[in-house]
């Protein structure tokens, strides 16, 4: 009968790239799961593909003042502004509960200058359990760097080739959507030296309280996730899938299996979940039983039958 | 701290009743909801959103009541999600996630003799209610704080009670720190608007009775992972959902307001 009727003979969820082998392709996105244990009791961490960790940077930040959060119609602006403790204290009061939870760990190295960078990739280089680093320049949300790196080509071409000269380990560069070529982008930082790109960070938004007549962020802009964004976030997956070799991360809205299917269809090899586990704690849960029982029902025996599936029908078409 | 002790489950609303409003003050009603997770302390609270939502995320709200299965809540109509929530009615599906954040402090944390005093401004007295209906009759004075109708008094004892409306329409007319004096409690323990809670924490530090204040901040993810309600503190930030929501006046930080 079906795969499903059969343990030990199911769909092989596990996925491999960039030198990582992962158990399924579901990673917690960065800045929606803490680093790990925020959601103990809820999440059995374990059974994720991989954890990125809240962007890290070298010095402890403590963020953005005055309102951090705003919900849309879909969506959610946030803007929390890196609120991290430095990466020395990630490496020590949070990274040896982190690998000890058996999931593919991605460090979300943030920066608000080139050296701030280079020194947290030789720190989390030499962090045993820091199995990758996401590489982020996309933050929306600080004056200083962030988003700054990603927007052209050039930059983000450098500040990749300063992290990759200071790491051995898979770097992996979180692109954002608010770079007006982000394909561009996209090339530049894979001749820097990026192993693979994570997209989309979130996008550039605006709420205005209109009781108080004033922006809802003290930075006036903030970063714009959830639902809201997908079909915005699944065109760049597409886009960029189509135009670097190396491997492709979606992410941006993503709540249910479906939708998750969609990213890999569309090219990604993994998929990131952030705000809908905000929403319900059971989404990536869910998610990573609702691509098996797909898998099972259609036939697909392996991840990699679904990555890029889309491109192939729209090329075969031609 | 709460620990791992929390869940996320499907509930049902048992009911649903109006507590009032008064000209242009957010309509007041309370949701009375099973139940089947851990039992909340009192100042914890939870996230909860309609089943069938329009909206994303949960809403944190602290709990009114708990008894064996069930948990109420006092919900004020300040936007479209707690809209949502008032015009849920019996057997409605409910998300709740919880319980959430910090307690009250036990009676034990507290030094000093004298009854605790509890000063609650608005929808900031559900969880000085929840922790009042637990305590000893002479362990506590509960201040309460309202613009008009009173509500969720019925089961305390009238001696127990300072009532005060703005309009006048019960209790005693003003505010409910007019006329307070902080010297005769062992504790101050409040929740309500900012500017009474920065009072009390003025009171506190004048007179050197300790308090504790119940913080309200908007929260995506209620655990500690998105930063969202991260307030300032004398030992840097702290998570209104983890660390607080109750949090000693005297950590916090106010130049600019407490979030800022």
């Amino acid at each position: 009968m079906s795969e499903v009727d059969r343990p030990g003979s199911g769909p092989d969820l596990s996925v491999s790239f960039a030198g990582l082998r992962m158990k399924n392709p579901v990673i917690a996105a960065s800045g929606t799961f803490g680093y790990g244990r925020e959601y103990a009791g809820l999440v059995e961490a374990g059974a994720l593909g991989g954890i990125a960790t809240k962007g890290l940077t070298l010095e402890p930040r403590g963020g953005n003042g005055g309102e951090r959060l705003h919900e849309t119609p879909a969506g959610l602006l946030n803007s929390i502004g890196l609120e991290n403790p430095g990466i020395s204290a990630f490496i020590e009061g949070e990274l040896p509960a982190l690998r000890l939870l058996g999931t593919t760990v991605f460090a979300n190295l943030s920066g608000g200058s080139l050296e701030g960078y280079e020194e947290g990739a030789a720190l989390l280089d030499a962090a045993e359990g820091v199995d990758a680093i996401e590489l982020n320049i996309s933050c929306p949300n600080v004056k200083q760097g962030g988003m700054g790196f990603g927007l052209d080509p050039e930059v983000a071409a450098e500040v990749t080739r300063r992290v990759r000269a200071r790491t051995r380990k898979p770097l992996v560069v979180k692109l954002s959507p608010n770079a007006p070529d982000l394909v561009g982008v996209a090339r530049a930082c894979v001749e820097a030296g990026a192993e693979a790109l994570s997209l989309v960070n979130t996008f550039k938004a605006l709420a205005i309280d209109v009781e108080r007549g004033r922006p809802v962020f003290d930075n006036v802009t903030a970063g714009l996730s959830g639902p809201a964004i997908r079909p915005l976030a699944l065109r760049l997956v597409w886009e960029v899938a189509g135009a670097v070799e190396v491997p492709v991360i979606g992410l941006g809205g993503i709540a249910t299996a479906r939708d998750a299917l969609e990213f890999l269809m569309a090219g990604a090899v993994a998929v990131q979940v952030g705000t809908a586990t905000f929403a319900d704690p059971n989404a990536m849960r869910d998610i990573i039983s609702g691509i098996r029982d797909f898998m099972a029902t259609r036939g697909f025996a392996a991840v990699s039958e679904l990555v890029g599936l889309a491109r192939r029908k729209y090329r075969s078409q031609l | 701290m709460s620990g791992t002790e929390k869940a996320f489950l499907r509930e049902a609303v048992l009911e649903r009743r109006d507590l009032g409003r008064s000209g242009r003050a957010p309509a007041l009603f309370e949701l009375l909801i099973s139940w089947a997770g851990p039992a909340p302390r009192p100042g914890q609270f939870f996230m909860l959103r309609a089943e069938r939502s329009a909206f994303l995320l949960g809403r944190p709200i602290s709990v009114l009541g708990a008894a064996p299965g069930t948990l109420s809540f006092a919900i004020a109509e300040r936007g479209g999600g707690t809209a949502e929530l008032g015009g849920l009615r019996a057997g409605d599906g409910i998300l709740l996630e919880g319980p959430l954040g910090s307690a009250w402090p036990a009676s034990g944390d507290i030094p000093g003799s004298g009854p605790l005093a509890l000063i609650g401004g608005g929808i900031g007295l559900a969880p000085l209610l929840f922790l009042a209906a637990g305590l000893p009759h002479n362990a506590y004075i509960l201040f309460a704080g309202y613009r008009s109708e009173p509500w969720g008094l019925e089961a305390l004892p009238a001696d127990r009670l300072r009532v005060f409306t703005e309009d006048g329409s019960a209790g005693r007319k003003g505010r409910v720190l007019e006329g307070f004096e902080a010297a005769p409690h062992s504790a101050l323990l409040a929740c309500g608007p900012r500017p009474m809670l920065r009072s009390v924490a003025a009171l506190s530090a004048a007179s050197g009775v300790p308090a504790w204040l119940s913080l309200e901040k908007r929260m995506a993810c209620g655990v500690g992972a998105c930063l969202g309600c991260s307030v300032r503190t004398r030992e840097g930030r702290r998570r209104a959902c983890v660390e607080g929501p109750v949090f000693r006046a005297e950590e916090l930080v106010w130049e600019g307001g407490v979030d800022e």
